[in-house]
């Protein structure tokens, strides 16, 4: 699974980083970096929360 | 039937009951009430809306007028903004907000907590909602602006009489609480004009949006707005939590049990109250959403706490509180770009609040009525006395 990041969408609040600190962190600039575009198998649930959770629909799952 | 969804009564008394039956029967409904709106209430239906600020926009206010309550007019705030200016401007203070930048204040959090509660004598009654939650927050966030300690309590009095004005016990009226704080935080910029610290009004006099500073009434608006915000919400979600462990005694034990399971326990306190209880949007166009028309120029009222219930979405005990809930996909934070701001900073503040508390006391019991606050957006508490016991007595009996 790949994480696609909608730049235009993201409003940098970081609640994917609450789910999946692993995976996204959101800079010191407010700037969300995603860490591992390829998802690693032990955060897939912890993404899709994530992905889920986004309130600005700003990340998805590439197939 | 119609709905008075601006009445501050028709949410102190329990809303679940209407929200159900228009969740079920109506879920876009028509009320005549306060010039007219549509009664958002299912969860899919909040979330596709909250999606689409081109089509329902912010910018003619928020919230449901009190008929009780003169217009205070619309001002110009980060949540009355629409995109694309929304988003510059709320990156200017997102980055102080991140769970990253937040986790760094659990230290001084926990501290404001512990001597908030160093004041709680056990097995004696007192006023829990006014005297020991409200000063926490409030703390919090002022110390954020970049007010100096001795004008918290100013602070508080300005923030109770904004969000309660309809509410008798509160002399001071809106006008006169907007005029204090706005004149308080005009203060608050002179002093900082000639000398920055890393404090927000600093950061928000430093601040350019397309290539321009913020004016200052710009920047009172946002620091208003953020008083606002991060004051009564949090206030209301930590004593409504405590109200709800002590009507769910077996819930609580499982909590002193596992303190693990406490931030857990804040995500359901936050879907069962959801202390915020609605916002509205504008349609800018002609919506067709199921089998209506939304009309351009209509408001809709995005009930979150009507959607935090969604059989659908939380299943056959939606309506039961569950500190163990998973997965609990709640709205009281908003969805979409204008979702809550300082969600990271409540949710820190709640979880160690209620770890200091449990970690003292165990033994919980209400001691009278609650006294809640009349207001249609965020219906409090103002008083609440409860009597609390140790942990450690309670393990004894």
């Amino acid at each position: 699974m790949r994480i696609v990041l909608d730049r235009a969408k993201c409003t940098g609040i970081g609640i994917c980083e609450s789910l999946a600190p692993d995976v996204f962190e959101v800079d010191d600039n407010g700037d969300l970096v995603v860490l591992h575009a390829e998802v690693p198998s032990s955060a897939e649930a912890d993404v899709a929360a994530a992905v889920e959770g986004c309130p600005t629909q700003a990340l998805q799952f590439e197939a | 039937m119609d709905y008075d969804l601006g009445s501050p009564e028709f949410y102190l008394g329990d809303p679940a009951p209407a929200y159900r039956a228009l969740r079920h029967r109506s879920p876009v409904h028509w009320n005549n009430a306060n010039g007219g709106s549509w009664a958002i209430t299912r969860y899919e239906d909040i979330k596709w809306i909250g999606a689409r600020p081109h089509l329902f926009s912010s910018a003619q206010g928020v919230n449901m007028q009190d008929p009780n309550r003169p217009s205070g007019g619309v001002s110009k705030m980060l949540i009355t903004t629409d995109p694309p200016r929304h988003g510059a401007l709320r990156r200017l203070v997102s980055k102080g907000f991140t769970p990253r930048q937040i986790t760094l204040l659990e230290p001084g959090i926990r501290d404001i907590v512990r001597g908030a509660l160093d004041r709680v004598e056990a097995g004696v009654s007192l006023e829990f909602a006014e005297g020991i939650v409200a000063p926490v927050p409030t703390r919090i966030i002022a110390e954020m602006i970049g007010a100096p300690h001795q004008d918290w309590e100013d602070f508080r009095t300005w923030s109770d009489a904004v969000i309660g004005a309809a509410d008798p016990d509160i002399a001071m009226t809106t006008q006169e609480a907007f005029g204090a704080v706005s004149h308080y935080f005009q203060h608050l910029i002179e002093l900082r004009e000639s000398s920055r610290t890393n404090d927000l009004v600093s950061i928000l006099l430093d601040a350019e949006v397309d290539g321009e500073k913020l004016a200052d009434d710009e920047i009172v608006n946002f620091l208003r707005l953020l008083l606002l915000a991060g004051n009564e919400t949090t206030r209301n979600l930590i004593a409504l939590g405590t109200l709800a462990l002590i009507n769910h005694p077996d819930q609580r034990q499982k909590l002193v049990d596992d303190p693990a399971l406490i931030p857990s326990a804040v995500e359901e306190m936050l879907r069962w109250i959801t202390p915020v209880t609605h916002m509205t949007r504008i349609a800018t166009e002609d919506v067709p959403f199921r089998d209506k028309l939304i009309k351009k120029g209509q408001t809709v009222v995005l009930l979150y706490g009507a959607a935090n219930r969604d059989e659908d979405v939380f299943g056959a005990d939606a309506e039961e509180f569950i500190v163990t809930r998973n997965p609990n996909p709640h709205l009281a934070f908003g969805t979409g770009e204008h979702a809550c701001l300082g969600l990271s900073l409540a949710r820190l503040e709640a979880r160690v609040f209620f770890e200091e508390l449990l970690s003292r006391f165990s033994g919980m019991e209400l001691d009278g009525e609650v006294v809640r606050m009349r207001s249609n957006m965020v219906p409090g508490v103002k008083r609440m006395h409860v009597r609390l016991s140790p942990a450690v007595q309670e393990a004894a009996l």
